[in-house]
């Protein structure tokens, strides 16, 4: 269970997450949209780890470790992961390089020896597969040139190869056409399963048509300002994020 | 063209101690008693004087001030005995076991018993010293060998050279495997020096690595000419390493008419390394790759000094610089692109770029432009700044620890510049390189 608990947050100064509040069991997917600037990405950058984040205040448990007490390696290896919205470029670094790395830090970190090449390759070509990605796109260097398609995808890919227990989605659909959205989102639902959390974070409801929440949380101003099923979302399609931005303020 | 400067000095203790090493040794130097050895010699040597041990009001020795940081001269090796040395215990298993030609020169000597060039095919060779014992022989091997001007390092190697490696690869020879010059500087306090010279006929084809490492303080000294023949192709690798050593290296590289020159220059540690070069283009249609490496910590000082001479048209130069700085090390770049008159359509860039890992690292850089043709197209950039904080991020988040993200992003640093290298043994025997600098740490 994530549990987050009157958490406080700030960048530069700037108080961002402002007593912010949220439970997800195992086995659910939450969804949290709200209006740009309502503290969305900094919240998963902070559940993850980024250090120009400053936490002032608060809680913030999965499983009832405390995540904030973990630097950003222990927490993936704590089955953190952070899908992000504008994934890097890494020259230099090629994809099949860095996922043997970070496949091999999640085993070492839990007891276990290196992952053989021949086995590394097949559940690469299993799962890249499954996420139209070809073997000679992985040779090249970590999303350099990629489109934003390809982008996500790779991220899908990663999350499908280091199976996380708690997947935080930042803004996944972002830049994606229909299609993409759709290939990536049957990535995350393949990842779904009892001990698994899914903290889908965006702004618009299209995405969780694709990955289908059993909760939506509004946030605006840093914290939750109301809670409801999956309805809640086509409500917010239909009347925006106004009242909340008000209300807020 | 070089961007040294006429200097005249009188002979203060730093010229004294360099002059005194001479006049102790010049009777035992290969060809002692053959007169044009001899006076091929005191040409240098004399040329060494009227220059001078060059400091930083030097212009082309500004960031890196020889007669501060070289404040002793060792005894010169190489003249008696011979030293124990091991290979692959020198330069690493990977390097040693590469395919090769193989001519060892250890603590100043040719090893016949380490080396494998002797008699390959294509190939003609002779170590220095070999040529340096009659007036006849020592008459035409020197005739070719001619001093540059204004060159320190030159100067030395030559004036107290104990040998070297003398190579001639016939036109329209393609070489099956490389070449590999493997020079040991064994003793811990002695002083080296070697001249080289390496000749590739029209249309020959080859791939020249060369493995330079220093035991202690060792002081290792070298010049090499390399003169490429017209449609001629050379890859040269070139690894300097060292913890303690000091290595100072010139070569002068010149291209005939469509002739391609590719070299990998990469230097690890080192108290001090200045490696200088010229490479000119004596006719159109050439073109030159340049890539280097520099990978310094503690209070190591490596300085890479390149003058690119456009001295025909229609000729194409690229010069990439990668530099990793760590503790107090420093690092120099000087790259000068000369563009002659009437050396039209010349195609000349340069970059260098320099990752900063401490506060207390310095990177410098000059480089330089001198333009006399007006249809050309020259560019340079530097850069010099730290390992990116959200890519380090994202490695993390991804499970992978600190150190190991930084030794990835560091080694794909220095990758754009040594991934270049085609051949596989050598490309295997750098990345190992870096990945043991990276691990050292």
């Amino acid at each position: 269970m994530l549990e987050i608990r009157d958490l406080r947050a700030e960048v530069d100064g700037k108080e961002i997450l402002r007593g912010f509040n949220l439970t997800v069991p195992k086995g659910e997917v939450h969804a949290i949209m709200g209006p740009n600037g309502s503290g969305k990405s900094t919240l998963s950058y902070v559940l993850s780890g980024k250090e120009d984040y400053e936490v002032t205040g608060g809680s913030a448990t999965w499983n009832g470790q405390d995540l904030l007490a973990m630097s950003p390696e222990e927490r993936a290896q704590a089955g953190v992961f952070l899908a992000f919205q504008y994934p890097m470029e890494i020259p230099g670094v090629a994809s099949l390089t860095f996922l043997r790395a970070a496949m091999n830090a999640h085993r070492k970190a839990r007891g276990e020896a290196e992952i053989s090449i021949p086995d590394f390759m097949r559940a690469v070509k299993t799962e890249a597969e499954k996420l139209s990605i070809s073997m000679e796109m992985l040779k090249r260097p970590l999303n350099v040139g990629f489109s934003g398609g390809e982008k996500k995808r790779n991220e899908v890919l990663q999350m499908a190869l280091l199976k996380p227990t708690l997947c935080l989605l930042d803004e996944m659909d972002s830049g994606l056409d229909i299609d993409a959205i759709r290939i990536a989102a049957e990535g995350v639902n393949r990842l779904r399963s009892p001990d698994t959390a899914v903290v889908v974070i965006t702004h618009y409801q299209r995405l969780l048509n694709y990955i289908v929440p059993d909760v939506v949380h509004v946030m605006a101003r840093g914290q939750v300002l109301r809670s409801g099923g999956k309805e809640l979302a086509l409500e917010l399609e239909e009347s925006g994020y106004a009242s909340y931005d008000a209300e807020a303020a | 063209m070089t961007i040294h400067q006429a200097i005249t000095a009188a002979a203060t203790p730093s010229e004294q101690r360099f002059l005194d090493l001479y006049a102790s040794v010049c009777g035992r130097l290969p060809g002692a008693d053959v007169p044009a050895v001899r006076a091929w010699r005191e040409e240098a040597l004399d040329a060494f004087a009227a220059m001078g041990v060059p400091h930083r009001r030097v212009e082309a020795w500004k960031y890196t001030d020889l007669r501060a940081l070289m404040t002793t001269v060792h005894p010169l090796g190489g003249i008696d005995g011979s030293e124990q040395v091991e290979v692959i215990a020198s330069i690493g298993r990977a390097l040693a076991n590469i395919d090769s030609y193989r001519a060892v020169f250890a603590g100043g000597k040719f090893r016949a018993d380490l080396s494998t060039i002797q008699g390959a095919p294509g190939i003609s060779f002779a170590p220095l010293c070999s040529k340096l014992k009659s007036e006849a022989d020592a008459g035409a091997t020197l005739a070719a060998l001619p001093l540059p001007e204004r060159d320190i390092i030159a100067a030395l190697s030559t004036a107290f050279a104990t040998s070297g490696a003398l190579i001639s690869i016939a036109p329209g020879q393609k070489l099956d495997r490389p070449i590999h010059i493997i020079v040991i500087a064994s003793g811990e306090a002695n002083a080296y020096a070697l001249r080289h010279a390496v000749t590739l006929g029209d249309g020959a084809e080859a791939t020249i690595i060369e493995t330079h490492v220093g035991a202690g303080a060792a002081q290792a000294w070298s010049y090499t000419a390399l003169d490429i023949g017209k449609g001629a192709t050379l890859k040269h690798a070139r690894l300097t390493q060292s913890d303690a050593a000091l290595h100072l290296a010139s070569s002068t590289v010149t291209l005939g008419e469509g002739a391609i020159y590719e070299p990998t220059h990469a230097a690890i540690g080192g108290a001090l390394t200045r490696s200088e070069g010229t490479i000119r283009f004596n006719g159109p249609n050439a073109r030159t790759t340049y890539n280097a490496a520099i990978l310094a910590r503690g209070h190591s000082h490596v300085d890479f000094t390149l003058v690119v001479d456009h001295a025909a048209p229609h000729c194409e130069s690229r010069e990439l610089v990668k530099v990793v700085l760590d503790d107090r090390a420093k690092g120099v770049f000087q790259g000068k692109v000369a563009v002659q008159r009437g050396a039209q359509k010349t195609d000349g860039k340069q970059m260098a770029n320099a990752l900063l890992l401490s506060n207390d690292a310095e990177f410098d850089s000059k480089p330089e432009l001198e333009i006399f043709a007006d249809d050309v197209v020259c560019g340079h950039g530097a850069t010099a700044g730290q390992l990116d904080e959200d890519l380090m991020f994202y490695l993390k988040s991804r499970g992978i620890p600190e150190a190991q993200a930084r030794a990835l992003l560091i080694a794909a640093f220095v990758g754009a510049a040594l991934d270049t290298v085609d051949n596989e043994g050598l490309h295997a025997a750098l990345d190992e390189k870096v990945a043991a600098w990276l691990a050292a740490k």
